[in-house]
């Protein structure tokens, strides 16, 4: 009885509002997710007469066939999955450790070096230039245009280098004293303790890498060397044109629902993320855990 | 311990997928130049196998078991790389290649006269060769007007892929189809020419009387495409405007077609198609295929868009599907919106869309080897070959003429093969007609568009004309603000939508542009005025 009343003086009607309120919330937020899936998976009549959509009367996996049996697809997966595994690999590698040796002072040209990364976050050379540096690099049409270019972003490189200096001094002094010289301090010390802004960074990374299109857009030219997202834009774009166009009029003819056909790219582009990111998560929760060092 | 191990495993992983990207191959369809590797059928003409790249809108890469590719690639010992160009990034591909020099071989090049004549005497590109070599592509330049009009200092920079509106006259092929079994329940019989009153009324007999069977506020009247952007021509501005949006020459000097009164009333109208409901509500916020799919849902009465045979063969086959008990040949046509006079708004199709320009370094051997394609691409035979497939296989020649040995659909018609031949066409020529020739086109489709077309010739009473002389100008400001199309169908998109008073709006607004617009037309008229 105590337990009870316990409960009713923990859960009132001002909690009952809350969670109305964020209830109706999250569906607003859940039911365009909800309702891609189903446009991906229903048929040009059905998604005409049953706007919105709860339960289909008729699935169909017709978007996702056409979507999947693109052989420009299926190398658009593995091309996108090389860029997030090397692409993410290589930006952390070169952050972290300019985020490092920006988070010190003292040593000649520091401030030099930190105005010039600033300028490049406001300025840049224009596209013309930026094609014809990797032109000259001889990166045209190289799955490297897609990494290499991109190897700091610098809003990041920032924050990681404040959290770099909000970290006890103490710890690098002592492990000084004991002979360790600063890469090992780097990889023993340092790192361990940033687990969760690495994750951090690291899934924000691993998301842009995924969702990289304009350097291929611009630097590939081979259409099976494409990252994903553009293989699916130009999908996309192929089949808004079927109205005007004969050749694009082919569309219409197989049948092809091209917003089921969007949606489907859409789906198809979002679960990779959506599988990995709850690993990723578990990394947050055990950074948070590692005990800290008082001072 | 455990953490080292698990840190060695992810690096070992990370080094192998990187010497993965490394190793990375190309196109699996395409093979690299074959000097001396040909086919014996090529040999004995072309020796030397030329790999062309070529840059082409929304061009699909062909598939490896492409017949046709094979056919004409053995036939002329060529192979292409496609590079894929797409609506939203084409105009900036083609800036970035050609100011870096590193445009393909072929390049599809989103026309914009100023920059071509710049890059042209920049030697960006390549001049052609005198054509008369070449017969078929030599009948095509010359009879196009824009020929002469591309030379710049008396050379030909950029191959005019021919347009052709459509199969019958110079007129574009913009129109509307309706559906003509609502009409004959709504009364109106087999009538397809409507004043713009007599559509107004006719759209709000849809809404009101429902003749679908959908529910009140379900069914819809008029829902025109929506193609990038919104289109007020198809609103009825351009019934009563068709120089809606451009510059038209009136007593030898140039005036702001947007600005004359015809446009007035234009927009008026289109407001009372709004205001009243025989425009769709939902039309301003509609997204590149609504509209179509609305239409080959059975949703929609009435509605505009292009008037040519793939689209008319998908309308009525997607009907047939989706709507049931629905005859094509009877239930669905196209209407013509006439003045009093019984006269139709009409304009003439462009000469060209696009243009193909040439690398500039390309040796004259290799140059000659794709025109000598190209000359075959608009030969009869070629026509033959894009149109009906690979001859022995996909077609035989019959008495009277071909005979189509496709496979047929459980409704008994044809379906083509897949062979992306649209991308090699276009190497060619722009709208090849080649739906002309399928024999899936039946022959009251065939009908259909021929009697559009041909009423629109006959009955055109307020023609927009082609005006190269503008199009073709290279001035500062006409090529930095062109015709403000953008602006004005904004404008015209917020006064349907919210004006009180459209006829107060639109002349404060034409007031508040001509500080901007009358610079331009003084520049137009004194580069090409009274010419």
């Amino acid at each position: 009885m105590g337990k009870a009343n316990r409960l009713r003086k923990q859960f009132d009607m001002f909690d009952l509002a809350l969670c109305l309120v964020l209830g109706i919330g999250a569906l607003l937020v859940v039911y365009p997710f909800y309702n891609c899936i189903l446009i991906s998976l229903v048929t040009t009549k059905e998604y005409v007469e049953t706007p919105f959509m709860l339960i289909p009367r008729q699935l169909t996996l017709n978007s996702y066939a056409y979507v999947l049996n693109n052989e420009a697809i299926r190398s658009g997966f593995f091309i996108t999955f090389i860029l997030v595994v090397v692409g993410t690999s290589y930006n952390m590698l070169l952050t972290l450790a300019t985020a490092y040796a920006l988070s010190k002072k003292g040593y000649p040209g520091h401030t030099a070096f930190l105005n010039l990364i600033i300028f490049t976050m406001y300025f840049s050379g224009g596209i013309v230039p930026y094609y014809l540096l990797i032109r000259n690099l001889h990166l045209i049409n190289s799955i490297y245009s897609m990494i290499i270019p991109l190897g700091i972003n610098t809003f990041y490189m920032f924050i990681i280098m404040n959290y770099f200096r909000s970290l006890p001094k103490e710890l690098e002094e002592s492990a000084c004293m004991d002979g360790a010289n600063d890469v090992l301090i780097f990889i023993k010390i340092i790192l361990p303790l940033s687990l969760p802004i690495v994750a951090t960074f690291t899934l924000f990374y691993a998301v842009d890498r995924w969702n990289e299109w304009w350097n291929g857009m611009l630097f590939i030219k081979s259409p099976f060397k494409q990252p994903l997202q553009l293989v699916l834009r130009g999908i996309i774009s192929v089949s808004a044109t079927a109205s005007v166009s004969e050749a694009a009029a082919v569309y219409y003819l197989k049948n092809m629902f091209t917003d089921g056909i969007k949606m489907a790219s859409v789906v198809v582009s979002m679960i990779p993320v959506m599988c990995v990111y709850p690993f990723l998560q578990r990394c947050f929760l055990k950074g948070i855990l590692i005990g800290a060092i008082k001072s | 311990m455990r953490g080292t191990r698990f840190l060695n495993v992810m690096l070992t992983f990370i080094m192998a997928a990187s010497f993965l990207a490394g190793c990375q191959g190309g196109s699996p369809a395409i093979t690299e130049d074959k000097g001396d590797e040909v086919s014996s059928a090529a040999r004995q003409q072309y020796e030397k196998r030329y790999k062309y790249t070529f840059s082409h809108i929304a061009a699909v890469q062909p598939q490896k078991e492409n017949a046709l590719f094979n056919y004409f690639s053995e036939k002329f010992n060529i192979e292409f790389e496609i590079w894929p160009v797409e609506w939203e990034n084409w105009a900036e591909k083609d800036r970035v290649w050609l100011s870096s020099g590193d445009t393909p071989d072929i390049m599809n090049y989103n026309f914009v006269f100023r920059d071509y004549v710049k890059y042209a005497k920049e030697g960006v590109v390549r001049a052609l060769p005198d054509l008369s070599s070449w017969p078929n592509l030599h009948k095509i330049a010359s009879e196009m007007y824009i020929t002469d009009k591309l030379k710049v200092d008396g050379k030909l920079y950029a191959w005019p892929k021919k347009l052709t509106a459509n199969m019958y006259n110079n007129l574009s092929t913009t129109g509307i189809y309706y559906r003509k079994d609502w009409a004959r329940k709504l009364g109106y019989g087999d009538k397809d020419t409507f004043t713009p009153e007599e559509f107004l009324e006719y759209c709000k007999k849809v809404v009101e009387q429902d003749p679908g069977g959908f529910g009140k506020g379900k069914v819809i009247a008029y829902f025109p495409a929506v193609v990038n952007n919104f289109n007020p021509e198809q609103l009825g501005v351009g019934w009563f405007n068709p120089y809606y949006g451009q510059y038209k020459k009136v007593d030898g000097k140039y005036v702001w077609g947007t600005a004359l009164p015809e446009t007035l009333e234009g927009l008026k109208y289109a407001k009372r198609l709004y205001d009243q409901g025989a425009l769709f509500k939902d039309y301003f916020t509609a997204k590149g295929e609504d509209p179509d799919i609305m239409w080959q849902t059975g949703r929609s009465a009435v509605f505009c868009g292009v008037v040519q045979l793939p689209q008319i063969l998908a309308y009525c086959q997607q009907l047939s599907q989706n709507v049931p008990g629905f005859n094509p040949e009877t239930d669905i046509g196209t209407m013509h919106i006439v003045d009093q006079n019984g006269g139709v708004a009409a304009e003439e199709g462009g000469e060209i869309w696009n243009v193909n320009l040439f690398k500039a370094d390309m040796p004259d051997d290799k140059m000659n080897r794709i025109l000598d394609f190209m000359d075959w691409v608009v030969s009869e035979d070629g026509t033959k070959v894009f149109a009906y497939g690979i001859k022995g296989k996909d077609w035989e020649e019959g008495l009277s003429g071909p005979v189509i040995k496709w496979d047929k659909d459980e409704r008994g018609d044809f379906i083509s093969p897949e062979y992306n031949q649209a991308n090699f066409v276009h190497i060619a020529i722009c709208e090849p007609h080649l739906f002309a020739f399928n024999p899936a086109v039946k022959g009251y489709m065939k009908e259909m568009y021929r009697n559009f077309l041909t009423f629109k010739k006959e009955y055109a009473a307020n023609l927009r004309v082609n005006d190269y002389n503008v199009q073709f100008l290279s001035t500062e400001l006409y090529g930095k603000f062109g015709t403000f199309d953008t602006e004005t169908d904004a404008q015209v998109m917020k006064l349907i939508m919210t004006s009180k008073n459209i006829e107060e709006d639109w002349n404060n607004w034409l007031k508040a542009m001509e500080p901007r617009v009358n610079p331009v037309l003084d520049e137009i008229n004194k580069a090409i005025g009274d010419k």
